[in-house]
């Protein structure tokens, strides 16, 4: 009995051994995880050395990971760079992730008070303004939960009328709330989707905005860095953007970058 | 409302007697007291004002102010008095006087009470309030101005002895009503201004005999968190000119305007300071100078400086980092520590093709669960509908039985169960007790109900052959059967068809 024991133990040996070199020797060739990619950036930002911080942060994003966090940190980075432009571009993407993170808040809005020039908010549409009150510090993915809970809840009151029949006022009053808010969320979730891929921040440190697509174009206005900007098309190495008091005009694609 | 009638006159005695009737009208109001019984009067009310006040050693008015000769601002106590001797008064109006270049408060609630004048017991009525002047001058107070109701012995105009008379007597009594307007002297106040000599730099109006506490919640904060200074004064004199000091925006606070609640006797004054820095120690002392006209002297009450604490803000440590522009950077919070959840770049939720499916579920829910009430609804309601599908299942369920009774070729276990399926069906069918029916009285039954003749005469010929197999000595060989389970399947299937029963 122990002989046979002790043969079988000898076979599995071999691979006990296999195991264990897997778990405690890092091979600097195979793939870290992304965690630690990130823990290393953190790393260098506590010893101020940025530029190494900002390789390890975009190698994360490059490996095709995001998070808020991860923005985050890549702009805190530019800004002690006084990239201020990348440092916003950035919270701005933090931002579409982790909107009511109190950090983030601070930070993008002591990096906005750096911008030139007057960043002057063009006034929404009253319906923008009250779907902003209720989910502008909520990100896309919590507010499609919501609304999934919202319309999940509609149908639950619907189905419970048919079996409580005494409940009409409250039964109406809940309807009547429930698609409120359901059309106030979608507003805001359409108005959140629509402006992916539509909003970009200047990352040069002038970028003059013109008439039309090409060089030698009257200068409409000057757009600075950290500025962000509307984007309505594309046409060549040129985009036409709208600023936020509505004026329009062509910028170089290399002086703005899309969020 | 009164109506009276002279009914009869005569003389008795040498006098003239009248007999009235009348209807009077009368309000009675439940009272903590009882019942109190209004009779209208409709007596006439005979105003004296053109006349002088014949009853002027009986019922003046006057007033008295506290003191003749004051400061500017300076509270001055004014009392009015309705006196009265063996007078009967009611309805007694709030008294109004001319105050130029005086502020008067509003009268509080009247006292009652007794002075002897002259060896003379009166009835008072005082109404007391509160004057100042706002400046110097020499300044007439009043005539204040009464009005009453007087009332006085009908055409004798004597007025009536104050004993106790019940309304109803008073109505039928020698009484009427006078209303009355009482005038009083005028009252002269001179006003002087606040001395010159002695008077602080911070003095800012405040006049009386004050107290003065200052009190600073919390003493201890993080920066850019607010501190309530609570200023508070109390004491005798003229409140609304008081202005406490208050503390300037300045390099180490940055001070909101104070918000102010008075009370009787008390006023006080809530400042929010934000210190500016974590060097802010202290908020500085405060003063507060008032003229005290009793002891004729400016006097200022000095509260020492109130020790404070600001620590450090709660964030994480920030570092300071000279831009490469030369621009002096503000502290940003620091980095985050952990990365959070790192998901696929640009995967969103409303990328996912299942969120798109996901919408139909709750209706399809919702509409099936109505589908599966209303049904029910109906199942208990409609009574044919009921029995129809009854019958549908048990003639399903008949034939079943039926076939694999036959697969197994036992002819008596055959028409059996045929027939009581067939009494079943029927009965169900159209609202038939199914016990005891036979082929001749289905047939009568069916044939008021329309059916057709075809069909009839089929579930005629189904009734026949079970009773043969039954109970007759045919035997009836498969292919038989089978023919028996075709027309009955015809007759079911037809039945099923029709929906006018």
């Amino acid at each position: 009995m122990v002989k046979k024991r002790a043969r079988f133990l000898n076979k599995l040996a071999p691979f006990f051994f296999f195991l264990l070199f897997q778990t405690s020797y890092a091979d600097p060739g195979m793939p870290r995880k992304p965690e630690n990619i990130f823990y290393k950036g953190n790393q260098y930002y506590e010893d101020s050395r940025y530029d190494e911080a900002i390789s390890q942060y975009l190698l994360l994003i490059e490996q095709g990971f995001e998070s808020g966090p991860l923005y985050y940190n890549l702009g805190n980075c530019y800004f002690k760079k006084g990239n201020l432009g990348e440092a916003i571009l950035h919270y701005e993407r933090a931002m579409r992730i982790m909107p009511s993170d109190r950090d983030l808040k601070f930070n993008y809005e002591t990096a906005k008070s750096f911008v030139k020039g007057d960043l002057i908010e063009s006034p929404e549409p009253w319906y923008m303004r009250v779907s902003l009150l209720f989910f502008k510090e909520v990100s896309m993915d919590i507010l499609i939960s919501y609304l999934a809970i919202i319309y999940s809840f509609f149908f639950l009151i619907l189905i419970l009328r048919i079996f409580f029949q005494s409940i009409s006022r409250l039964f109406f009053t809940a309807l009547l709330v429930l698609t409120l808010t359901f059309m106030v969320g979608s507003l805001s979730l359409y108005e959140k989707i629509v402006s992916i891929g539509r909003e970009a921040i200047t990352t040069a440190e002038k970028a003059k905005v013109r008439l039309e697509p090409f060089e030698s174009a009257a200068a409409h206005f000057t757009l600075y860095e950290g500025m962000k900007v509307r984007v309505l098309s594309f046409k060549g190495n040129w985009c036409k953007v709208a600023f936020s008091n509505k004026k329009t005009g062509w910028v170089e694609t290399l002086s703005i970058e899309l969020i | 409302m009164k109506k009276e009638r002279i009914l009869k006159e005569y003389r008795w005695g040498g006098k003239i007697v009248v007999i009235i009737f009348f209807v009077m009208m009368v309000w009675i109001t439940p009272t903590m007291e009882g019942l109190s019984i209004n009779i209208e009067n409709e007596l006439k009310v005979n105003p004296l004002q053109n006349e002088p006040n014949p009853f002027k050693d009986k019922i003046f008015l006057k007033m008295e102010a506290g003191k003749v000769q004051v400061v500017t601002n300076e509270i001055v106590p004014l009392t009015i008095k309705l006196l009265s001797h063996g007078m009967t008064i009611k309805d007694i109006q709030y008294p109004g006087l001319s105050h130029e270049n005086i502020s008067i408060a509003g009268f509080g609630n009247p006292v009652q009470k007794s002075e002897t004048i002259n060896g003379i017991l009166y009835e008072v009525m005082e109404f007391k309030t509160e004057i100042f002047a706002k400046k110097e001058g020499d300044f007439k107070l009043g005539p204040a101005r009464l009005e009453c109701i007087l009332l006085i012995e009908k055409g004798k105009m004597i007025p009536s002895p104050r004993d106790e008379k019940t309304a109803v007597e008073t109505y039928f009594g020698a009484l009427e009503s006078h209303s009355l307007s009482l005038e009083s002297d005028e009252v002269s106040l001179r006003v002087i201004p606040l001395p010159e000599k002695k008077r602080p730099v911070d003095f800012s109006g405040a006049v009386g005999n004050f107290n003065f506490t200052l009190k600073a919640h919390p003493q201890e904060v993080r920066l850019g968190e607010p501190i309530t200074l609570r200023m508070t004064i109390g004491g005798k004199g003229n409140f609304d000119a008081v202005i406490p000091p208050r503390i300037e925006k300045g390099m180490d606070f940055k001070a909101y305007d104070p918000q102010v609640n008075q009370r009787e006797g008390i006023k006080i004054y809530e400042q929010v300071l934000i210190p500016q820095s974590e060097a802010v120690r202290e908020i500085p002392g405060i003063r507060f100078s008032f003229y005290d006209p009793g002891k004729k002297e400016y006097r200022t009450l000095y509260r020492e400086p109130i020790p404070i604490k600001v620590l450090k803000p709660d964030v994480q440590e920030a570092r300071q980092v000279s831009s490469a522009s030369g621009l002096e950077i503000r502290d940003i919070i620091d980095i985050k520590a952990f990365p959070g959840r790192l998901k696929k770049k640009g995967d969103f939720l409303y990328k996912k093709r299942g969120i798109y499916l996901s919408p139909f579920f709750p209706p399809l829910l919702f509409g099936l669960i109505l589908c599966i009430h209303k049904r029910r609804e109906k199942l208990k309601t409609d009574l044919r509908y009921a029995l129809r599908l009854k019958a549908k299942k048990s003639g399903k369920n008949g034939i079943e039985e039926s076939d694999r009774i036959l697969k197994r070729g036992n002819p008596i276990e055959f028409y059996d169960s045929l027939f009581k399926t067939l009494q079943e069906y029927l009965g169900n069918r159209f609202n038939l007790p199914s016990k005891g029916m036979t082929g001749n009285v289905v047939s009568e039954v069916l044939k008021s109900k329309g059916l057709d003749e075809e069909v009839l005469k089929k579930i005629k010929n189904l009734f026949i052959e079970c009773d043969q197999a039954r109970y007759g000595r045919f035997r009836f060989e498969k292919t038989e059967m089978e023919k028996t389970l075709t027309a009955f399947k015809e007759v079911f299937h037809s039945l099923d068809r029709e929906r006018r029963w």
